[in-house]
C-alpha cells in the first residue's frame, strides 16, 4: 500500500494522522476512504456543485478542492462534528428534518455545513443573503425553497438560545 | 375499484409476533411486470413489544416512497405512526414482486396493494380482539395500534394481539378506512431516513464499505461501442497505490457492459490519480455526434418520411379542418440525467456467488441480468439495495453493475467502483433527443396534438426490436379530466448508437414535448432574447443539470423584474412559495424552447 509520512490534522475534535494518502491528495478522499468519515459526498471533483463542504477552522471549503498539505494541522469539521458532543443536533440538523428539507439527500450535508458557515457569519441572514451565501452547493431534486426556510427557521432558533426561551 | 381480485391468501406464523404474508395480484409496473401475476408479499410485522415494523420494498431515489409505502400501510393499519418502524426490504422480486421505482407511478399503481396490506391486518387484529372480549367485532373499533370495545371502553394494544391474531385465517376481504377517518395519509410526514441524512451516516451506494474493500475506476471508449485493444499496462500497474489494471471485454450489450479498462487501487484517489495517466488504443465505435444527428432529424421532419414507425390519424385533414393552426417548432437534444451521486456499486464475488451494493433504480432485474455473464445462478446473487443519490430514469440500466461485477470477478476481493463525474457525463444513456414539427391544440382542452417527430428511441437489440418511443396516455387515477394531449401522429425513427434511458417522468419523450404553454408562461415573464433564454437552460450539462441555473431565487427575480405585471390570474398561478416552485422547475426543465422564435418554424 502506498504510504505517505503521516499528516496530522484534527477532525470533529479528534487529532487524526492520516498515513494512506499523500500531502498532494484531496482531504476528501482521506475524509472518506481512510477514516471512514462517509457523511462528505463526492459529487464533481470540481467544486461545482458542494456536496463536498466541509469546515476549515470554522471556514467552510470544497473538500475535493483541498489538498491534505492545505489542512494539515488545523480543525477540520464534517456534517458528523456539527451536532454536539452529547448528540444534541444543531439547530440547522433540527430544522432540516422539521422542515424535511432532503429528497434525495445526497447534496444535504454540504447544503448544512455551507448554512452552518453562514449563520456563524451571520446570526440572521436575509434571503438574498442566504441565496448568495448557498450559491455553491447544488440540488438535483430542488430542495431550495426549503432549504432557505430550514435557515430561517435555524437562525430563529438559534436567537431564542438553547433553553429555547425568546 | 378496491377489490384486488383473484388473490390467493396465506398465513405465515413466526416466532417474533405476527406476520402477514399475502399473495396479492401486483399490478404491472411498466416494463418490470413480474411473469407470475400472483407475487407474494410480506410487509408488515408486528412484534409484542408493540414495534410495527413496514418494509418499504422499492428503492428510495427521492421521490420520498420509502416514507410514503409504508404510511398508506400504516393508515389502513390504523397504526400509531410512532410506533412504526420503516426498514428497506431485501431484494427479493418473487417475495415482493416489482421491486423496480419508476415513472412516477408507483403510489397510484400500489396504492390498493398496500392499503389491502394494511386493512387485512386491522381486520385480523379486531377479530382478535373481539375473540378475547368474547364481543361482535362490529362493537369493535381501531386506532393508535389498539382496538377499542366501544361500549364498554375496554382497549387492547396491537402488541398484546399479535399471538392470537396469527392463529387467525387472512380474510380474502377486508373494509377499507373512508378517507374522512385518514390520520396519517394527508398529513405532512418527514422523510424516514432524514435524521440519518442531515448527521451524515452512510446510506447511499457510494457509501459502501466492506472488509478488505478496493476502489476501482473504469475507462470506457468516448465513441460508443468502441473497445480497447492496449493501454500502458505496466506503466499503470507502478503508479502509487494501484493494486492492478486489466482490460475488460463487454457482453455485447450498450446498455449492461461496454467494454473498457480497469484499475483497481487502495483507495478512491489512487484510482482516480492512475486513470489520469491511462493511454488507451481504442477500436471502433459510433462516430455520430448531435450536430450530425439534428441535422438528420430536421430533414426527416421536413420532408416525406420515408420510414415510419408509428402513424396515426390524418395529420393532413386535421390541419384543414382546425379551428386555428399554430405552426411550431421543436427540438431537443440528448439529455444528461446527471443525478448528484455518480453511479457507483460494490460488490463481492467468491467464486460460486456474489453480493452486492448497487445504488439503482431496477435493483429487482440486476440477479436475473448478471446470472448470464457471471455463470452463475440467480439464487447465488444477493443484491443489497442502498439509498439512491438520484435516479431520474437514469439508475435503470445497471451497467455499474455489470462493470463492478467484471472487476470483482476478476481479483475476487470486495471492490467499489466510482464514476468520476466527467464518466458521468460522458457515459450517461441519455435521454434521446427529438425534433418535433407540431401544430398544438386549439383551445387548452382539446384532445389532439398532431406533428410529426423524430426521435431516436433506444437501439434496437436482439432483445427489442425496432419501435417507436412509447406514449402512454395512463394518468393518475386520482386525475378525473381527461388527457389533454394525444400521440403524435408521426414518428420517425433517427438512429443512434448512443444508449439510452428514460429521463422522467413518463413518457419521456412526449412529456418533455408536451407541456408548450408552460414554456410559453416561462418565456412571457422571462425578459432575456430568446437566444439567451435558451442560453440558459442548455448551454451546458453543469448549468442544464443544476436547474438552479435558472431557478435560483434570485435568477428568477432578475427574469421577473422588467416583466409586465402579470394579470389576476397568473398572479394565482405563481405564487412565490415553494409548492409552486417545486412543481414549476421541473415543468420548465422538461419543456422545450423553440430554436427560432419567428414563425412559421419550419427548419430552413
Amino acid at each position: 500500500m502506498a504510504k505517505s509520512p503521516g499528516i496530522k490534522l484534527k477532525v470533529n475534535g479528534t487529532a487524526c494522522t492520516i498515513t494512506w494518502h499523500p500531502p498532494g491528495a484531496p482531504l476528501l478522499w482521506a475524509l472518506r476512504d481512510e477514516l471512514n468519515l462517509l457523511g462528505t459526498k463526492f459529487g464533481c471533483g470540481a467544486a461545482y456543485c458542494g456536496a463536498c463542504t466541509v469546515h476549515i477552522d470554522g471556514v467552510p471549503v470544497r473538500a475535493f478542492s483541498t489538498t491534505l498539505a492545505e489542512a494539515a494541522g488545523r480543525d477540520v469539521v464534517t456534517i458528523e462534528g456539527l451536532a454536539a458532543k452529547g448528540g444534541t443536533l444543531h439547530p440547522l440538523q433540527q430544522a432540516w428534518i422539521d422542515h424535511d428539507v432532503p429528497q434525495c439527500g445526497y447534496c444535504q450535508a454540504g447544503q448544512i455545513m455551507s448554512a452552518a458557515a453562514l449563520l456563524d457569519a451571520t446570526p440572521k441572514p436575509t434571503d438574498s443573503q442566504i441565496d448568495d451565501a448557498m450559491q455553491g452547493n447544488l440540488c438535483r431534486c430542488g430542495t431550495y425553497w426549503r432549504v432557505r426556510e430550514a435557515i430561517h427557521a435555524a437562525a430563529e432558533a438559534m436567537a431564542r438560545g438553547p433553553l429555547g426561551k425568546g | 375499484m378496491n377489490a384486488v381480485t383473484g388473490r390467493r391468501t396465506f398465513l405465515k406464523l413466526s416466532g417474533a409476533g405476527l406476520a402477514l404474508g399475502f399473495y396479492l395480484a401486483v399490478p404491472k409496473l411498466g416494463q418490470a411486470a413480474t411473469p407470475n401475476a400472483f407475487t407474494p408479499n410480506a410487509l408488515i410485522r408486528i412484534t409484542p413489544d408493540g414495534k410495527i415494523l413496514i418494509l418499504a420494498k422499492t428503492p428510495e431515489i427521492g421521490q420520498g416512497i420509502k416514507t410514503a409505502f409504508p404510511m398508506i400501510i400504516a393508515e389502513e393499519l390504523d397504526a400509531d405512526w410512532a410506533d412504526v418502524v420503516v426498514e428497506q426490504a431485501a431484494i427479493n422480486p418473487k417475495l415482493y414482486g416489482s421491486q423496480s421505482a419508476f415513472g412516477s407511478t408507483a403510489v397510484a399503481d400500489t396504492f390498493d396493494i398496500l392499503r389491502k396490506a394494511g386493512a387485512t391486518a386491522r381486520a385480523m387484529l379486531t377479530s382478535a380482539a373481539a375473540q378475547t372480549w368474547k364481543v361482535p367485532e362490529s362493537e369493535c373499533a381501531t386506532g393508535k395500534s389498539a382496538v377499542t370495545h366501544t361500549p364498554s371502553g375496554r382497549v387492547l394494544k396491537y402488541a398484546a394481539l399479535t399471538e392470537k391474531a396469527a392463529m387467525l385465517p387472512v380474510p380474502d376481504t377486508a373494509p377499507f378506512k373512508a378517507r374522512a377517518d385518514y390520520k396519517i395519509l394527508g398529513t405532512r410526514i418527514g422523510g424516514v431516513d432524514n435524521k440519518k441524512i442531515v448527521t451524515g451516516e452512510p446510506l447511499f451506494g457510494i457509501d459502501t464499505v466492506r472488509p478488505g474493500m478496493v476502489f476501482a475506476i473504469y475507462e470506457k471508449c468516448p465513441n460508443a461501442g468502441g473497445k480497447p485493444t492496449a493501454f500502458n499496462e505496466a506503466e499503470i500497474k507502478k503508479l502509487p497505490g494501484v493494486l492492478d489494471a486489466f482490460m475488460v471485454e463487454g457482453n455485447g450489450r450498450a446498455i449492461e457492459l461496454q467494454p473498457g479498462v480497469a484499475i483497481v487501487a487502495t483507495s478512491t484517489y489512487y484510482a482516480f490519480e492512475a486513470k489520469k495517466q491511462l493511454k488507451i488504443s481504442w477500436e471502433g465505435g459510433a462516430t455520430d455526434d448531435s450536430d450530425t444527428h439534428r441535422a438528420q432529424a430536421r430533414e426527416m421532419v421536413k420532408n416525406a418520411p420515408a420510414e415510419m414507425l408509428r402513424s396515426e390519424g390524418d395529420l393532413d385533414a386535421a390541419i384543414n379542418t382546425a379551428a386555428k393552426v399554430i405552426d411550431e417548432y421543436y427540438e431537443y437534444p440528448f439529455i444528461t440525467h446527471a443525478t448528484l451521486e455518480p453511479q457507483n456499486c460494490t460488490a463481492h464475488f467468491t467464486g460460486n456467488a456474489i453480493e452486492i451494493w448497487a445504488p439503482s433504480q431496477g435493483c429487482d432485474r440486476i440477479a436475473a441480468q448478471l446470472a448470464p455473464y457471471l455463470g452463475l445462478a440467480a439464487e447465488q446473487i444477493t443484491v443489497h439495495h442502498t439509498r439512491v443519490g438520484g435516479g431520474f430514469g437514469r439508475r435503470l440500466n445497471n451497467d455499474y453493475v455489470f462493470e463492478v461485477a467484471a472487476i470483482t470477478k476478476r481479483i475476487g476481493k470486495p471492490v467499489k467502483l466510482t464514476w468520476s463525474r466527467e464518466d458521468d457525463f460522458a457515459h450517461d444513456h441519455y435521454a434521446p433527443p427529438a425534433t418535433t414539427a407540431t401544430a398544438p391544440p386549439s383551445t387548452p382542452r382539446a384532445s389532439w396534438w398532431a406533428g410529426r417527430t423524430a426521435s431516436s428511441p433506444t437501439p434496437p437489440t436482439a432483445r427489442t426490436p425496432p419501435r417507436a418511443p412509447r406514449f402512454s396516455t395512463r394518468r393518475s387515477p386520482t386525475r378525473s379530466s381527461p388527457p389533454t394531449i394525444s400521440p403524435p401522429n408521426w414518428w420517425l425513427m433517427c438512429a443512434s448508437a448512443r444508449p439510452s434511458s428514460r429521463w422522467s417522468p413518463p413518457p419521456a419523450i412526449s412529456a418533455r414535448r408536451a407541456p408548450t404553454r408552460k414554456a410559453s408562461r416561462c418565456k412571457a415573464s422571462c425578459t432575456k432574447p430568446p437566444s439567451q433564454r435558451a442560453a440558459i437552460m442548455w448551454s451546458s450539462s453543469w448549468k442544464f443539470w443544476a436547474s438552479r441555473a435558472f431557478c435560483t431565487p434570485a435568477r428568477r427575480a432578475r427574469c421577473t423584474r422588467a416583466a409586465p405585471p402579470p394579470s389576476s390570474s397568473a398572479r394565482r398561478k405563481k405564487p412565490a412559495g415553494a409548492a409552486s416552485f417545486r412543481r414549476a422547475a421541473p415543468s420548465v426543465l422538461r419543456s422545450i424552447l423553440p430554436t427560432e422564435p419567428t414563425s412559421p418554424r419550419w427548419p430552413k
